[in-house]
């Protein structure tokens, strides 16, 4: 045993050269770290400093596509606001202003844009009134890949036709749909250049150099790190705000790839980050810090939703008004934003057109009353995660309901499982915390996944009921241009959707867009326009 | 066994037991390497059935993922056809070993990137954090262990062998992602010494690499303290120290030389850890490797990108370990599996 170990140890030492492969690893390895890293090796930048032309922000996640026909997330609305023009924008209050079209003539059935003189494509092109006519079409087609096209255009067929010499675009729709005009100031609308209709794949990829009406290129992509935009030196056909956008545009727009919102606040309080829109209990980090400028916005809005499908529990009116007697707006804020939140009193959020400020429409809380009703009634309820932190705002529910004498079993699962349950498993469930996220912003896409056609059938109801009245209150509304008409018709709709409580409406699903001194953003409508981004000093 | 294997051998004209053939198959590297290399087909043959077989448990549907919010169930029909997840199991699966055997793991059902791509993106920063922290670990934890060891020897210096241990087992008990999140407390948001996430500069480099090696240095140093009090009560030692050889020599020719083998096969399986453990550390770190990415996946039901991930990661792992093997192999013979008198 001696004679052996000694011998390994003679071997092993005779071949002390081992010790220059490692060497030459951390050599090699030191290397590798300059090709990932970028190897300036510069600290970090001080909180305030900042460079002189560019922003630094960030996204959740890769975007799914650069084709605003294909935009499915919050991340790819922001990219596309950097790449495309729309014919119109929605300013504050939900005024309509100029993008690509200078003016616009509507009526419930058609819609006419002109464009407007001097706009081009990120390769020279003109954009003339074909030139957006052609982009539409693709928007607009029966095998439309957007998930936003009913919003727009509403269910039936629809034509763009082009007058180059006139320079207008037509748009005629196959029924009444008043949110045309709002609806041509969608991200989805975002009006790609001919090079980018060639290829639709490589414009899916973002490939294609010359496809951008947008004020920005896209320069760099990194899946999973970042993606960087360029300006467009050529690019003078801003949106046509009222609301002053001060500042420069940055030249370069550099968005990293970054979900953890810890760590995005740590970027921001540590100086490498300029603007970033982060939820949860990271946002007190900010609190009362003179570097930063904080807006809390909604993302969407909180509220119950029901399954009103035959054979489930709250097909029953009395059952569906006694949950809401059980709940409390305010204690839910608490448990899904630690009271970041804002109270609703609809199911759209206020920036949505119409959407009721009325307290009154609201059924009171009234937990003895509520026991009367829920005593032993069984109830499956399912929540996303993402609604408070581990899905509190799913357990406050499901503790009020039991409190009341419900027999409640509560799924909390992630966002994937909770959509496909709602959507494809729709037998599993009778109750559940809704987010409605509602990018298009108007009346319709509130109501949405909560009347009309139920998704088993093909439509994008998930809740089940179709709800005649509402539907017929909601094709009166399209038929109306008269913002005021419009708003005191979907009140009445509002009025059925809360009142036979099919819904309860709870509070914001808050997010807060956060700056650093020297940059700002806009939000307009509650809603972030990242192609506001601009550097202020 | 291996006489019948000799006597069967002999009767191939060509092979036989006094040919060079023969003598090339019953050497026992022949059976090392062919053992090896049996072992890396079968864990690439289950890797691969397993990934197949267990990504779809998860529960979600991806086509709705996919097509994402608002989406109409004619639009998911279409989306869940362009991803084949309408074709029956058996075609799938057949279509993923077949791609897999090409080294196309096909495309994201999110971004409709090539997985391959995705992962060759990245790797490097996996791999950068996960070796550059084993490297680390190495040149720390061996050094660390010894002087420890030498210091203490023969019950001498206690309080350092009392601190030694407190200190070691202290850090190695505070779980990753809370060593991960005091360093950013401390050395980005309080000090502002490195950046707090991102993989921007070299400095991005220190603190995801510290959360990834203190642990281990802990683990290492303890066992090389261990293994080097063991050598030290050797025989063989005793008499270098008769011979009044220097102490640094005697450490590093004779006490050195046997820490190896116990030392590269645990860091072998440290490494082959470091891989998959760097989802936490990525995830704390906005680190763009491959644990970021497969949380991201998981939560997409990316089953392209989840899949090819484990499948690599799963492979790599395999290859660690099977180098160590040879390294160690190379050190030392009687780890062939046969006698040293073979060789």
């Amino acid at each position: 045993m001696k004679q052996n170990s000694q011998s390994t140890a003679d071997n092993v030492a005779r071949r002390g050269g081992r010790i220059v492969p490692l060497a030459a690893a951390v050599a090699v390895i030191a290397v590798a770290t300059g090709c990932t890293t970028g190897g300036t090796g510069s600290a970090p930048a001080a909180a305030g400093q900042v460079s002189t032309d560019t922003i630094r922000t960030v996204v959740n996640a890769d975007p799914t596509s650069f084709a605003p026909v294909e935009v499915r997330n919050a991340d790819d609305y922001t990219f596309n606001r950097f790449l495309f023009s729309t014919l119109v924008r929605r300013d504050e209050n939900n005024k309509i202003v100029s993008d690509l079209a200078s003016k616009w003539d509507i009526t419930p059935t058609q819609g006419t844009f002109t464009i407007r003189d001097g706009a081009t494509c990120s390769d020279g092109t003109p954009i003339t009134a074909s030139v957006v006519a052609e982009s539409l079409k693709v928007f607009a087609s029966p095998d439309s890949k957007s998930s936003f096209r009913t919003l727009v255009l509403g269910d039936g067929p629809a034509t763009v036709t082009a007058d180059d010499a006139a320079s207008t675009v037509t748009v005629k729709l196959a029924q009444p749909w008043t949110d045309l005009l709002q609806g041509m100031s969608l991200h989805a609308t975002g009006i790609v250049c001919p090079a980018g209709l060639k290829d639709p794949k490589a414009l899916t990829a973002g490939d294609v150099p010359g496809a951008f009406s947008g004020p920005y290129t896209l320069t760099k992509k990194q899946h999973g790190v970042s993606y960087t935009f360029t300006l467009r030196e050529d690019y003078k056909t801003w949106p046509a705000y009222e609301s002053k956008i001060e500042g420069t545009p940055a030249k370069t727009i550099e968005a990293s790839v970054n979900a953890n919102a810890s760590a995005v606040s740590n970027e921001l309080l540590t100086g490498t980050r300029d603007i970033a829109n982060i939820r949860g209990k990271d946002t007190s980090r900010f609190d009362g810090n003179k570097d930063f400028t904080t807006q809390v916005i909604p993302q969407g809005s909180l509220y119950i939703m029901f399954n009103e499908r035959p054979g489930h529990p709250f097909t029953d009116a009395a059952l569906r008004k006694a949950v809401a007697q059980a709940l409390d707006a305010k204690a839910f804020n608490q448990a899904a934003s630690g009271g970041l939140g804002e109270i609703y009193s609809s199911f759209a959020h206020p920036g949505v057109p119409c959407s009721s400020k009325d307290t009154g429409m609201l059924i009171k809380p009234d937990p003895s009353a509520a026991a009367k009703t829920l005593a032993g009634v069984k109830i499956r309820m399912v929540g996303a995660q993402v609604f408070g932190p581990n899905g509190a705002a799913n357990t406050y529910v499901a503790e009020a309901l039991r409190a009341a004498g419900a027999d409640i079993e509560l799924r909390n699962v992630d966002l994937a499982t909770w959509s496909t349950d709602l959507t494809q498993n729709i037998d599993s469930w009778d109750v559940t915390v809704m987010g409605g996220i509602n990018a298009g912003g108007t009346m319709y896409g509130a109501l949405s996944p909560v009347i009309g056609t139920p998704v088993e059938k093909g439509g994008l109801n998930w809740g089940g009921l179709e709800n005649q009245p509402v539907l017929d209150i909601v094709a009166k509304a399209m038929t109306q241009t008269d913002d005021t008409q419009r708003c005191t018709t979907y009140k009445d709709a509002q009025k059925i959707m809360i009142q036979e409580a099919h819904v309860v409406p709870l509070s914001s699903l808050p997010s807060q867009v956060t700056i650093r001194s020297g940059f700002a953003m806009h939000t307009f409508n509650g809603q972030p326009d990242e192609s506001t981004m601009r550097i202020t000093k | 066994m291996t006489s019948s294997i000799v006597v069967e051998a002999s009767r191939t004209p060509g092979v036989g037991a006094g040919s060079a053939g023969g003598r090339f198959i019953r050497h026992p590297w022949v059976g090392f390497v062919l053992r090896r290399l049996g072992g890396l087909v079968l864990s690439f043959v289950v890797l691969t059935v397993v990934t197949f077989l267990i990504v779809p448990l998860i529960p979600g549907d991806p086509a709705v993922i996919a097509a994402g919010d608002g989406a109409s169930p004619a639009q998911v029909a279409s989306v869940r056809a362009e991803l084949g997840l309408d074709l029956p199991v058996l075609t799938q699966f057949v279509n993923y070993v077949s791609g897999v055997l090409r080294l196309d793991m096909g495309n994201s059902f999110v971004s409709g990137e090539s997985v391959s791509t995705l992962i060759f993106t990245r790797f490097p920063f996996t791999a950068e954090i996960a070796l550059l922290a084993i490297v680390l670990v190495l040149l720390l934890s061996v050094p660390l262990g010894m002087i420890v060891a030498i210091l203490t020897r023969g019950g001498r210096n206690k309080w350092l062998d009392n601190i030694f241990n407190f200190l070691t087992s202290l850090i190695y008990s505070v779980p990753q992602y809370v060593v991960a999140t005091l360093l950013v407390v401390v050395f980005a948001v309080t000090l502002r010494w490195f950046p707090a996430a991102g993989a921007t500069t070299l400095s991005s480099l220190v603190l995801p690499t510290a959360a990834l090696m203190l642990g281990p240095v802990c683990v290492i140093s303890r066992i090389v303290r261990r293994e080097t009090a063991v050598v030290l009560n050797k025989d063989y030692i005793r008499t270098a120290r008769g011979w009044r050889l220097g102490a640094l020599r005697t450490n590093l020719r004779y006490v050195l030389p046997n820490l190896v083998t116990t030392t590269l096969t645990l860091s072998g399986l440290i490494l082959a850890a470091q891989l998959g453990g760097a989802v936490v550390i990525e995830t704390v770190f906005a680190w763009p490797g491959l644990g970021q990415g497969i949380v991201n996946a998981i939560l997409q039901r990316d089953y392209p990108v989840i899949r090819g991930i484990i499948l690599i990661l799963g492979l790599l792992a395999t290859l660690i370990i099977t180098m160590v093997d040879l390294i160690l192999a190379i050190i030392d013979p009687r780890n062939l599996g046969g006698t040293s008198s073979d060789v």
